[in-house]
């Protein structure tokens, strides 16, 4: 049965070696042939995760891995570590049903000591989950400690490794600081740190920035820079973000139902197509402006602004655009369904999450709150939800002051929030029990309560898992179900908390497309977010937050296309608008063009 | 251990030791405390010490007969002392005192009305519980049973029905001689009776005032400590490294749980969860039905920990060294153990209590 499973399905993956990497260069890492699969409670084996995997990462080399969620990326980066199959507890019988192939880290196999021998470290998705102690300075001396370093070391170590990753500002005071005192990007390169004390030669970084706001994500990738330039580190980094990938990986692999289809430099992995649409991997918007407008940068997508311009300017020297008609946005015609009026929020320690709120809710429309992270844009939702009570102001929901204890109490029936992730909302051991524990709570009958919960099921595609244990479903599953459950109590107002973090571009899209049926259907959606594509794709609206104010409230092309305002909001505008905005600048006749398929209805109305 | 260098004299050299500019408070266990705390210049262990000696003469204040009282309020100053030096919050304060003053209200009446003790002057004896329970049937109970069931029929309500049956039964006992009838007694407990005495109120004041003080003290001694002093205070006292690692990884574990938990209570109340007046145990099982989402993040937490905890290369044979953990013994340390010796005499050694001393005195 195990020689047959490691047989099935030829198929070929597509290699490109760099001219950049030397062959004479030692391997840092080195998978042959690589197989793994979970153990299950069932007499019944579970599917490969990792499938044939060989790689082979230089040392100093930055190798990137890509891939849709629930590629195996992650367990690869455990396999590489050896904490699979070491910790694992399987048999020695029981190992050849599960693990096949040799991985070599330095030129030696992987074995139970690798994972703890300090000679490769893990920097982990949640930045939350990897800071194991209750103060800076402790959490950056946590492995010396455990390697028995003396204190002096210990001390010298740590502060050259917070120098690294740019962070001695925290030196002075680092025995009082508590993790909830660091920003989500602070918390991560502390972890990058705490490795770097423990000068391991290989670091791999599991997706990073994905938890991060734009400006702890600016914070690692500049870290992640450095680590390159300066240390000549290798580095094995998992990413979703194409820019990230392009702009410091010296090659990239993509992973595809644990296998490895494309392996190449960014400039050629990018302009693999097929293989990248087929696969569900994400992609740049200068690399989907190029695909869908067929414009290339020396035969191939650009990579960055620069090498976009280059190839856009001459064409639309050339062409005459056709200018691309904004998003409609609501008139003050619509109906108000939400009034805030001077709305303040005051934490209990006594400052101020909301200095003073005014906003305008207009039904139908889908609007985005932007910011950053502890800018208020969370607070006000929840206070619209009914989660929060406004410290002062006033603020109207559906015309219903949403001061009144009664009022708050039943705005989940009409405003509803969905979490950003689905395991904080599923309290049932039922799927079409979860979707029911809201209507129960709203008092709706049973009879009706049942008719719902399957035209519910029905809308999001779960009716085959109706008896399922939600904790069982696969994360996107998860997502919808948690949607779905809000959705079923008919909220004419949905909340909807970062939807795309974390999220590869197949689930974004139909996320995003649910979200639009809805719209479609004369509800208003509310998008929490930091991504400017889906805020430029999909929103009439944006309000932008910073230090509990607001500092823009307008359309995302106002947004986008003003300098003055970007800076006063912090924000950074997508790829497409700012290669529009630099061209702009040399053709002041360029319209506004937001997204990658503005840019194709410019230049080709006729195919678009 | 006394002769390493002590962390306040190297923190003035060492700019990691010292609180970050502008910052007042520091987390601790529960809530925060002020950087410069009085309280929290004591070592741990002294401090554990010397709130257990304080709680065991007060125990032993309270216990005595008749009951110290003057022991009780003076062993009661050092307590709220330590409780204000503790450099908690305002609003912290405010909260647990509360908390702590209607439970030492219904301390003091349930002790008063409920514990009969002998005085030279009574001011109040009523009995209220014969010591046995009669069966029979009256009137009345038919009456009440009636309005219960018409209630429901007519609202499908019960807690109104009882009330309004109960206000029916009651004036119409009063207005009209209804009859009833007794089949027996069984005895059960004792007889209770009000009896409010002067050494009723004595001894109930003292309780009051000792658990008040026993109160204050142990939520002080938790505000006030952070993990960090726990690990190093474990070390001192050589207990081995997995349970020190353990527990400072079960602190952690908790922090990122309360977290957890306050989103999922909000997800509850994004799901209606407060939507309609609740019974007790519905909002029971509300508050159980959290657990299914605690526990889900708890097992991914885990694996993703578990990870962690080996890429930094922990493994249960290893033997770290102290870090800024230990903290060294001081001159202080030393007047508290002086007054924990003290106490600790105050709470077993052959003494009569301060209020058999101030009469002997007086």
């Amino acid at each position: 049965m195990v020689a047959q499973d490691f047989s099935e399905k030829p198929f070929s993956s597509l290699q490109i070696e760099p001219d950049a990497v030397n062959p004479a260069v030692p391997s840092a890492i080195k998978t042959t042939s690589l197989w793994w699969r979970y153990p299950t409670f069932s007499e019944k084996a579970g599917a490969w995760t990792l499938r044939a995997i060989d790689l082979d990462i230089k040392q100093g080399e930055c190798f990137g891995i890509t891939g849709p969620s629930g590629a195996g990326k992650t367990t690869l980066c455990r396999a590489l570590m050896g904490i699979i199959p070491h910790t694992t507890r399987l048999t020695k019988e029981q190992q050849p049903h599960h693990y096949r192939g040799q991985v070599d880290i330095l030129g030696e196999p992987v074995t139970p000591e690798t994972a703890t021998s300090h000679k490769i470290g893990m920097v982990l998705q949640d930045p939350e989950n990897q800071f194991l102690r209750m103060s800076l300075l402790h959490e950056l001396a946590l492995g010396l400690q455990i390697q028995g370093v003396s204190q002096e070391e210990i001390l010298q170590r740590i502060y050259i490794a917070l120098q690294w990753v740019g962070l001695q500002k925290l030196w002075h005071g680092a025995l009082y600081l508590h993790p909830s005192d660091l920003s989500g990007g602070q918390k991560q390169r502390i972890a990058i740190a705490a490795f770097l004390a423990l000068r391991p030669e290989v670091l791999i970084l599991d997706e990073p920035t994905s938890d991060l706001d734009p400006v702890g994500k600016r914070e690692v990738i500049e870290t992640i820079a450095r680590l390159r330039q300066d240390y000549q580190m290798t580095v094995v980094l998992v990413e979703q973000d194409s820019d990230i990938l392009a702009t410091f990986c010296d090659r990239i692999a993509l992973l595809h139902e644990g296998r490895i289809q494309l392996q190449a430099p960014p400039a050629e992995f990018y302009a693999q197509q097929d293989i990248l649409e087929r696969c569900g991997a994400s992609v740049g918007e200068l690399a989907r402006i190029s695909w869908l407008t067929n414009h290339t940068y020396q035969g191939r997508p650009p990579l960055n602004l620069a090498e976009a311009e280059a190839a856009f300017e001459p064409v639309i020297k050339q062409r005459q655009l056709v200018s691309i008609l904004p998003i409609a946005t609501p008139t003050t015609q619509a109906e108000a369904v939400v009034q805030a009026k001077d709305v303040i929020y005051n934490y209990g320690d006594g400052s101020l999450a909301l200095k003073g709120v005014n906003l305008t809710l207009y039904r139908g429309e889908m609007l985005a709150l932007l910011g950053p992270n502890g800018s208020g844009k969370t607070t006000l939702a929840k206070i619209i939800a009914g989660i929060y009570r406004a410290t002062g102001g006033q603020l109207h929901v559906f015309g219903q002051d949403a001061a009144r204890r009664k009022v708050r109490s039943r705005l989940p029936g009409s405003v509803g929030y969905v979490f950003q992730n689905p395991d904080h909302q599923l309290f049932c051991r039922k799927v079409s029990d979860e979707i029911e524990y809201g209507l129960k709570n709203l008092g709706i009958d049973a009879r009706k309560r049942r008719i719902i919960v399957e035209e519910t099921l029905e809308a999001v595609g779960l009716t085959s898992y109706a008896d399922e244990d939600p904790l069982f479903l696969s994360k996107g599953q998860r997502q919808r179900l948690a949607v779905a459950a809000v959705l079923a109590m008919g909220p004419e107002i949905l909340v909807v908390d970062e939807p795309t973090t974390g999220q590869d571009h197949r689930s974004i899209l139909g996320i995003m497309s649910l979200l639009c049926e809805l719209q479609r259907q004369g509800k208003t959606i509310l998008v929490i977010t930091h991504d400017m594509t889906l805020v430029a794709e999909y929103c009439q609206r944006v309000v932008a937050f910073r230090d509990g104010e607001l500092s823009f409230t307008g359309t995302p092309a106002e947004l986008f296309n003003s300098v003055e305002i970007l800076q006063r909001t912090g924000l950074r505008p997508p790829a497409a608008a700012a290669l529009a905005t630099r061209l702009r600048a040399r053709q002041p006749e360029l319209p506004s063009l937001l997204t990658a398929q503005q840019w194709k209805e410019a230049l080709y109305p006729f195919h678009a | 251990m006394f002769h390493q260098k002590s962390l306040y004299a190297i923190s003035e050299e060492a700019p990691y030791l010292q609180p970050p500019p502008g910052r007042r408070y520091v987390r601790s266990f529960l809530f925060s405390r002020r950087v410069d705390a009085p309280v929290a210049r004591v070592h741990l262990l002294l401090r554990i010490l010397l709130v257990l000696c304080l709680s065991a003469a007060q125990l032993r204040a309270m216990n005595m007969t008749p009951p110290d009282l003057v022991g009780a309020l003076v062993l009661w100053i050092p307590s709220i002392a330590i409780f204000f030096l503790s450099g908690m919050h305002g609003k912290v304060v405010r909260i647990y005192l509360l908390l702590i003053l209607p439970t030492m209200v219904s301390l003091f009446l349930s002790w008063t009305v409920l514990n009969p003790i002998a005085g030279k002057m009574v001011f109040v004896q009523q009995p209220i519980y014969p010591g046995f329970l009669t069966l029979s049937l009256a009137v009345w109970q038919l009456i009440w049973l009636a309005v219960v069931i018409g209630y429901y029929r007519w609202k499908r309500g019960i807690v109104n029905g009882m009330v309004l049956a109960t206000i029916v039964s009651i004036i119409l006992s009063y207005l009209l001689p209804l009859p009833s009838w007794t089949f027996a007694h069984i005895p059960l407990f004792h007889p209770l009776t009000i009896y409010i005495s002067d050494q009723g109120l004595i001894m109930a004041i003292t309780k009051v005032v000792s658990y008040s003080g026993m109160m204050l003290l142990t939520v002080a001694l938790v505000v006030t400590s952070r993990d960090i002093e726990l690990m190093g205070a474990m070390r001192q006292l050589r207990i081995p490294n997995p349970i020190i690692f353990f527990l400072s990884t079960v602190f952690r574990a908790l922090n990122l749980a309360l977290t957890d938990f306050e989103t999922i209570r909000q997800a509850q109340i994004a799901r209606a969860v407060d939507a309609r007046p609740r019974s007790f145990i519905r909002r029971l099982r509300d508050l159980a039905s959290i657990a299914v989402p605690m526990v889900a993040m708890m097992i991914r937490r885990s694996s993703e920990i578990g990870d962690a905890l080996l890429a930094r290369g922990y493994n249960l044979r290893h033997k770290d060294v102290d870090f800024y953990e230990k903290s060294p013994f001081r001159l202080l340390d030393g007047c508290v153990l002086v007054i924990c010796l003290v106490l600790l005499y105050m709470a077993v050694g052959p003494y009569p209590g301060l209020t058999a001393l101030f009469q002997r005195w007086w």
